[in-house]
């Protein structure tokens, strides 16, 4: 089984770097760590970088995970082989650009293009925000799904991943402790459905909505509660139509033996208990 | 003075000139329990009171509130200090005091000319608040007045009854009178009159249930969600029938019991709102001072 360890980072294509660059720093509140040629470098905690965009189709997008050394990236290479899932290694140019020491990428079956990366660089210089949007750390990704029941088998049969909850079919799972890392949700593509970043408190929150709000930065979704992870939320709409999500609050899997997933009916107020309206996230509810 | 004559507030009496407006308001949109007085006007329970809020069928009357005393000593007290200030006031007579279901009662003008009546033991019953949706509302928190002259007014409630500032913004001035940190807040206007009642909800997730229940139901927000700086209260402003404002409210801050200095904060949207809501609707909630004031009563 590959023990995913954490998640590293997202990598999208983007056509206006200097937008992204903008919309990353004076809105989301992220710092650059670098600029090359054709790639940006964000920051949001301690990791040297946590999403990068760089110059190609927007597409392109491609979710980092960590595994523990060089034994269980191979080990996890041929696991994927045996199961007929193309793995590829990457580079060391490659790897260099992604701030890793060395990593494999193949694509999940609905055909999200994962990386599974070794030894990440962390920064010793601490994470300065563009704005002070109160956030603490890069979280979790959503992932669009073809079939979401095939696919939490792929993510919790073939790797670590735990469920902790599901609405309806789609399932919030977990690597760690926290109650989600990776959420499939229904769609006819592949895709990362949304990027969250943790801030401090539920104020950072209800600022952002009114900052956003302000900026005419589209919201999608609430302020909110998700009843499932208990976290507070905003989405919202960044370049390229790819959303974010600032949250604060998810909860723990306290007792990881006898956790049992709670299961959620496919209605609003699964997604939110104060009653936000989930339409412009999740299509149908 | 040390402990303050003032305790909270106990009740809140509105005129009306659209009765069924006001109870349906009360009861169908804030969630309030139904609870109408012997005459028969509409009136409410918040919280383990019997009746806290009160609408009365007679468009000219003026709102009053009802201020709750803290004892017998406390009433005796207060009306030496009205007495001594020169302040007119009369002792409710026996079917006043019933109709407000109070023990005693001291009906007066705050100098503004805002009806107060300092009340001594109103009736709570056993019987538990029971809403009439999930509103989550636990209590009549507080009150807001409009002020026609703040140094006056701040002198009425502290250097008579022994409240005290607890903050100001601009010239918004928050009435302490218990370890919540105001009760009462004091907006200057143009003319006295009530401004809103303040009702305390439970937690967050309820008040911003109640936001999104709002908009459903086509209730228009005045202002929120929003946090007040000095407070800390998360607070939703509702638009009620005939320029009523309600104000739910959450997580204010808990003084202890010792004495805190004023502060004072700016009468714009920072100074107001932590998260950034504005209220261009309410002159009093933006902080503004009427133009024409003379800033020497302050």
């Amino acid at each position: 089984m590959i023990q995913l360890r954490d998640l590293t980072y997202v990598r999208l294509g983007t056509r206006d770097l200097a937008q992204a660059e903008d919309f990353s720093t004076r809105v989301i509140g992220l710092e650059v760590g670098a600029r090359t040629r054709g790639a940006l470098y964000l920051r949001s905690d301690q990791r040297a970088h946590s999403l990068c965009y760089f110059e190609g189709d927007p597409g392109e997008q491609v979710v980092g995970f960590e595994v523990d050394d060089e034994d269980a990236l191979t080990g996890a290479a041929d696991a994927l082989d045996r199961m007929g899932h193309p793995v590829r290694r990457g580079t060391a140019e490659e790897a260099e650009q992604r701030c890793v020491r060395s990593f494999i990428a193949f694509q999940d079956p609905t055909g999200n293009r994962i990386e599974l990366v070794t030894r990440p660089a962390l920064s010793g210089r601490r994470y300065f925000p563009g704005r002070d949007a109160g956030i603490t750390g890069f979280n979790h990704v959503g992932l669009y799904s073809t079939d979401v029941v095939r696919d939490e088998l792929f993510w919790t049969n073939v790797c670590n991943a735990r469920v902790s909850d599901r609405i309806s079919d789609i399932p919030l799972m977990r690597i760690n402790a926290i109650h989600h890392t990776l959420a499939l949700v229904k769609s006819q593509r592949a895709g990362i459905q949304h990027i969250n970043h943790q801030v401090e408190t539920i104020d950072d929150v209800q600022k952002s909505f009114y900052h956003l709000s302000n900026l005419s930065v589209p919201i999608v979704f609430g302020p909110g509660r998700h009843p499932t992870s208990g976290a507070r939320f905003l989405y919202f709409k960044g370049p390229d139509d790819m959303v974010f999500e600032y949250s604060c609050g998810v909860g723990k899997i306290e007792d990881e033996a006898t956790h049992r997933p709670r299961q959620f009916g496919l209605e609003p107020t699964s997604f939110c208990m104060w009653g936000a309206r989930p339409g412009g996230l999740i299509p149908g509810t | 003075m040390s402990t303050p004559l003032v305790h909270c507030i106990a009740y809140v009496r509105l005129p009306t000139g659209k009765p069924a407006a006001s109870a349906h308001f009360a009861s169908e949109i804030c969630g309030l329990e139904r609870n109408d007085t012997p005459q028969g006007d509409p009136g409410f329970r918040i919280d383990a009171r019997f009746r806290a809020l009160v609408f009365l069928p007679q468009p000219d009357a003026e709102a009053s509130l009802g201020v709750e005393l803290r004892d017998e000593a406390a009433f005796e007290r207060a009306v030496e200090a009205l007495r001594s200030a020169g302040i007119a006031y009369a002792i409710a007579d026996a079917n006043a005091c019933a109709a407000r279901e109070v023990r005693g009662a001291i009906l007066t003008r705050d100098p503004s000319g805002n009806t107060v009546e300092l009340v001594l033991g109103p009736r709570l019953t056993a019987r538990r608040f029971f809403p009439t949706r999930d509103c989550g509302v636990i209590g009549l928190q507080g009150a807001g007045l409009r002020s026609t002259d703040l140094g006056a007014d701040t002198r009425f409630w502290c250097d008579l009854f022994g409240a005290s500032v607890a903050d100001r913004v601009g010239d918004i001035t928050y009435i302490r009178m218990d370890e919540m940190h105001h009760r009462l807040a004091l907006y200057p206007s143009a003319s006295a009159g009530l401004l809103n009642v303040v009702l305390e909800v439970e937690s967050l997730d309820l008040l911003m249930q109640n936001y999104y229940f709002m908009g459903q139901r086509q209730v228009r927000v005045l202002q929120g969600p929003g946090r007040n700086v000095a407070s800390g209260e998360a607070f939703l402003h509702l638009a009620g029938p005939e320029g009523l404002i309600i104000t739910f409210a959450t997580e204010m801050t808990r003084n202890g019991a010792a004495p805190r200095r004023a502060r004072q904060f700016a009468p714009n949207p920072e100074g107001l709102c932590a998260w950034g809501s504005t209220c261009p609707d309410v002159a009093e909630f933006s902080g503004a001072t009427p133009s024409h004031w003379k800033r020497r009563s302050l």
